[in-house]
């Protein structure tokens, strides 16, 4: 770049240069010349005037002959003209020759300067010219002239020196070159920082110009203040973004070509006029299996036409070169071409011929149609399997025809299409059908849910498996398994429902009777279960409490429970379990109950028994003896426990054959027995005390050797017994954690502390068997039997329970009644009380929720001093009235008396929650009115 | 004391088109035996335009039982009618006085005096 700037320049600058200082050298030379030339001619004019100056002054003295004296003033004016003057010497002659007068100057060099010197008696005699005359030495120049006065009296000659004259003249030789010198140096520094403006420009032009085309967008700076160079440099410009733009043009078009060519599905072949490869695009490569560089330059023919086919291709191409005509250009054919592998293969073609550079090229397009061949030989040897399948499913459908009821619905669900076996079983014509939905067909027998969960089955696209009823066009029903089937859309959408449909009418005939006989058979076996397996609760146990419950896990259990009355103050349970469950195990626990029965009848009645009770284990032994070989042979055996109980004694003898032992709560002090808690833990302050009355023997119909033994546990007044099945115990939770023992002793124990009468007491316990379940199926069955002993405040008090319904509540009237009466109370307090009871027990019933359909709601009344209480108690959500509203006492309104009358009718009315679950309304009158009213306790 | 709801029985003595007497043959109105007590006498105090009420029987009546009789009200009062009940006894009109409603219902000893009153207004 350097040296083509210096080049550049040189060129330029250096020429201009060169020419301009030879100009001014010449120019000053010829000046010098001219100038010396003047100079001497000077010189020389100088002398000749001197000369004849000369002469005119010597003439006088001449003329007067008198030369000798006058020759002074003669010689000081020479003298003044030669030190003025170039005069090297001034000579005057007489008209013979004589010297007169001869003055020279002389330089002085201890002076450094001219002297002049008269020269006397010069004896050089002189030859005088015809008139004047000039001559010149190398060192001299000399002028004579002829002094006349009339005739020639002598002659002058002035001579000069030549050698100033070549003094000055080298000296202006001299300057003359300084000055050319200094003007050359002057111009060339002028030329080259006037060319700058043109030579800068011009060099980033030519560098520009050198690129242009490779920097697109590049803009040269225009900078010159010279118009031309910049016009220059703006042209430079446009032309580099002219060609930027093309460049682009050019090269995207390039790019396009070469994408169109490489991503070209099919086999793009360029080849020259002589038939050779210039251009073989991947597809090509792909296809034939030869690379771009395998093949350039080869002749096509060689490459990709089969031998057989080559010669009549080079003919083609020699016709068209010599005719220029073509049977291949511009058309479509199919054609045989030949792989690398050597595999002929069936191709689409097509030829197009072009000029570039002069040269005539031939473009070749084609397609491998091998697959779409062998696709068309498939497809007709589809069509005719489609065919063979379709006469199949002729066959098929006829078939299924004669089999299933068929039918499709549209995406809306309308019957687009019924078989003759659906017209035929439902009643309907096919036009009848056409564009109904099957709720045409409804037969009532399934619920909404049942038809939406099949809808939604299949509008997700999924198929449905199901049985349904439908009903016929004369009302009848008839029953189909069914498989429903969406026909889906590409996107997964149903657009059609195919649905296959079976008569199943006569086997859901004989299962309906099936079930209705195993449920006649479940409801004969409860029937059994309630009357001789769950024995009545005795009556006239004084202010003894029982309550009972069993729950099936098959509808029909094992479980029973019996009570045997012996006196006012003596009875006897029998509570058992057989193994296995349903009808076969509640005869088995009938048959020992009644055993039981009889056993005991046969004992009473026996002449040895001198009016006194047979013990527990000599009933127990006895019922061992009749059953244990029957269970044996029948595979079964039974746990069981009799307690008999004495209220006198407030004793209890019990017999535990294998039964869960029963829990024995006591109000206050523990008693005076050694058993307690099967995990040996001593009841802390919190809990009541609590014993388990274990025994030590196997279930009967275990051991025919086994012998049975009695137990005696005591109890305090107002304990609680609790005999129950492990299927309580062992009920389960969703992580199949068992309820346990612990569980069920602090529920009894947190119920009997708040004096929780027992059918409420089985009732928190069957809620929380029910919460700690959640959704678990009960296992095995349950079955509880609760008795309250009598407490000691137990004769001044009256409990009862009365069912969970408002038709039920005459039952709290009457009893109040009586015990109102008994206790004296006045005839309006008892009736106001009677009222304040009511509607508070309807309050109950009608906002609280009972836990189960058989809930009960117990009733207490007692003494207290001068008044009367009557507790309401019952497991549900509680009631508590937050407010207590004036009642509309215009009449326009039927209800919101309830709460008004309650608080007008009675002393006291407490609402309480004595457990979680558990409420209590607790309402006081006095027996007179008018009485101090007393401090009642208040239940937390 | 009969506390079976479905044996609830009214008992009407028509005395011409615009007068019926209906007696309690139960000895409780409340809220176990109001349902069957509104379907009774709906269509009796439909057709008629003065009803005596005779409460001779009833020993207890309770705030349901009370909010019956005053729907009964009601229905006459809108159609002009008259409803007047007799031989109140003391448990029913305490509960009555309680609730203020002895202002509301027009209340007479026998049905004599109901019907005295009745003609003399």
């Amino acid at each position: 770049m350097f040296k083509k700037i210096i080049r550049w320049q040189c060129s330029l600058w250096l020429t201009i240069s060169l020419v301009t200082n030879a100009i001014i050298i010449l120019g000053f030379c010829g000046f010098g010349i001219y100038t010396a030339r003047q100079q001497a001619q000077l010189v020389q004019q100088e002398i000749v005037q001197i000369t004849r100056a000369v002469t005119v002054n010597v003439s006088a003295a001449i003329t007067n002959e008198i030369v000798e004296g006058r020759l002074a003033n003669i010689e000081a004016f020479l003298l003044h003209q030669a030190t003025v003057q170039h005069i090297d010497s001034i000579l005057v002659t007489n008209a013979q020759g004589k010297v007169l007068s001869h003055v020279q100057t002389q330089f002085d060099e201890s002076n450094q300067k001219k002297i002049v010197k008269p020269i006397y008696n010069n004896p050089k005699q002189f030859v005088l010219p015809n008139g004047s005359q000039e001559y010149f030495t190398p060192k001299k120049y000399s002028y004579s002239l002829e002094i006349l006065r009339g005739a020639r009296i002598g002659m002058v000659e002035v001579s000069g020196s030549l050698a100033d004259l070549d003094l000055i003249r080298q000296q202006i030789y001299l300057d003359t070159m300084w000055a050319s010198l200094i003007a050359a140096c002057m111009s060339s520094l002028l030329i080259y920082f006037g060319l700058r403006q043109i030579t800068k420009p011009l060099s980033r032009a030519t560098d520009f110009a050198g690129a242009l085309g490779t920097q697109r967008g590049t803009q040269l700076r225009i900078d010159s203040r010279i118009s031309e160079v910049k016009k220059l440099l703006r042209a430079l410009n446009d032309m580099s973004h002219d060609m930027g733009q093309q460049h682009a043009l050019l090269k995207d078009s390039e790019v396009r070509k070469t994408a169109i060519l490489q991503a070209a599905l099919d086999c793009v072949i360029t080849i020259d006029d002589k038939g050779n490869i210039i251009d073989f695009n991947p597809a090509a490569q792909a296809c034939f299996g030869y690379t771009l560089d395998e093949v350039r330059g080869k002749e096509m023919a060689d490459v990709i036409i089969p031998e057989h086919m080559r010669a009549a291709h080079r003919h083609g191409m020699a016709r068209f070169k010599s005719t220029g005509e073509s049977n291949v250009l511009g058309k479509r054919m199919e054609l045989t071409a030949i792989r690398r592998s050597g595999e002929e293969f069936p191709v689409e073609l097509a030829i197009i011929a072009f000029i570039g550079n002069g040269q005539r090229y031939f473009c070749g397009y084609l397609r491998d149609i091998s697959m779409k061949k062998a696709m068309e030989a498939e497809s007709a040897w589809s069509a005719k399997a489609l065919m063979q399948i379709m006469r199949e499913r002729e066959y098929q459908k006829f078939a299924l025809d004669q089999h299933s009821i068929v039918s499709i619905c549209d995406a809306k669900g309308r019957i687009t299409y019924a078989n003759q076996k659906f017209t035929d079983i439902s009643g309907y014509s096919s036009e009848q059908l056409l564009l109904e939905t099957h709720a045409l067909l409804k037969s009532g027998v399934h619920d909404a849910y049942f038809y939406r969960e099949m809808w939604q089955t299949i509008v997700a696209g999924e198929v449905w498996h199901g049985q349904f009823a439908n009903q016929r066009q004369d009302g009848g029903l008839y029953w189909v398994a069914a498989t429903i089937v969406p026909w889906l859309d590409d996107d997964g959408h149903p657009t059609q429902y195919v649905a296959i449909q079976t008569d199943i009418t006569a086997q859901k005939t004989i299962e309906h009777a099936l079930e209705d006989s195993r449920q006649r058979e479940l409801e004969t076996g409860y029937a059994i279960q309630k009357s001789l397996l769950w024995g009545e609760i005795p009556a006239d146990l004084g202010h003894t409490l029982i309550a009972t419950y069993s729950e099936a896990s098959q509808g029909v259990d094992g479980d029973f429970f019996g009570f045997t009355r012996f006196s006012d103050s003596c009875f006897e349970i029998l509570v058992g379990d057989v193994m296995g469950k349903g009808v076969p195990a509640a005869m088995i626990g009938a048959a020992v109950k009644n055993c039981y029965s009889q056993i005991l009848v046969q004992q009473l009645v026996q002449p040895t028994s001198s009016h006194t009770l047979p013990s527990t284990a000599c009933i127990i032994n006895a019922l061992h003896q009749e059953m244990t070989e029957r269970l044996i042979s029948l595979n079964s055996f039974v746990t069981l426990a009799l307690y008999r109980v004495d209220l006198q004694q407030q004793t209890i003898h019990y017999v535990n054959a294998g039964h869960t032992p029963a829990m024995l709560v006591s109000s206050k002090a523990t008693p005076p027995f050694a058993n307690t808690l099967a995990n040996n833990k001593q009841p802390d302050l919190q809990t009541l005390p609590l014993q388990t009355l274990t025994g030590d023997n196997l279930p009967i119909g275990v051991m025919p050797a086994e012998v049975y033994h009695e137990h005696c546990v005591s109890f305090a007044p107002g304990a609680m017994l609790l005999a129950y099945s492990d299927g309580i115990t062992e009920t389960r939770d969703l992580l199949r954690t068992e309820f346990g023992d612990t569980r069920l002793a602090q529920c009894l124990q947190e119920s009997h502390q708040v004096k929780l009468p027992p059918s409420q007491t089985l009732l928190r316990l069957r809620r929380e068997l029910r919460q700690f379940a959640g959704n678990s199926k009960l296992l095995d069955d349950q079955t509880a039997v609760l008795v309250a002993f009598p407490s000691a405040d137990s004769p001044s008090s009256e409990a009862f329970d009365m069912h969970w319904d408002l038709q039920a509540l005459g039952m709290l009237r009457k009893k109040i009644y009586a015990f109102a009466n008994a206790a004296g109370m006045q005839e309006e307090n008892r009736d106001a009380l009677i009222l304040g009871c009511f509607e508070s027990a309807t309050n109950i019933i009608r906002h609280s929720n009972r836990p189960f359909a058989d809930s009960s709601l117990s009733c207490k009344i007692k003494r207290l001093g001068k008044a009367i209480e009557v507790e309401l108690l019952y497991v549900g959500s509680a009631f508590m009235p937050s407010t207590n509203p004036e009642p509309d006492f215009s009449g326009d309104s039927d209800g919101g008396f309830g709460l008004f009358i309650i608080e007008q009718a009675v002393e006291h009315v407490i609402y309480s929650t004595p457990l979680t679950g558990v409420g209590s309304i607790r309402l006081i009158q006095l027996l007179v009115a008018g009485e101090k009213v007393q401090k009642f306790p208040v239940c937390a | 004391m009969n506390t079976n709801a479905n044996a609830m029985q009214i008992e009407v003595i028509q005395v011409d088109p615009q007068r019926a007497i209906i007696s309690f043959k139960q000895d409780s109105l409340d809220a176990g035996n109001i349902k069957e007590f509104r379907e009774q006498i709906t269509p009796w105090l439909n057709s008629s335009q003065i009803v005596y009420l005779d409460m001779s029987q009833l020993n207890f009546v309770d705030s349901s039982g009370l909010g019956a009789l005053l729907s009964c009200l009601r229905s006459m009062n809108n159609k002009n009618g008259q409803l007047r009940l007799f031989g109140v006894n003391k448990p029913v009109l305490a509960l009555f006085e309680l609730v203020r409603m002895h202002r509301i219902f027009s209340i007479y000893t026998s049905l004599g005096e109901a019907e005295r009153e009745r003609q003399a207004a």
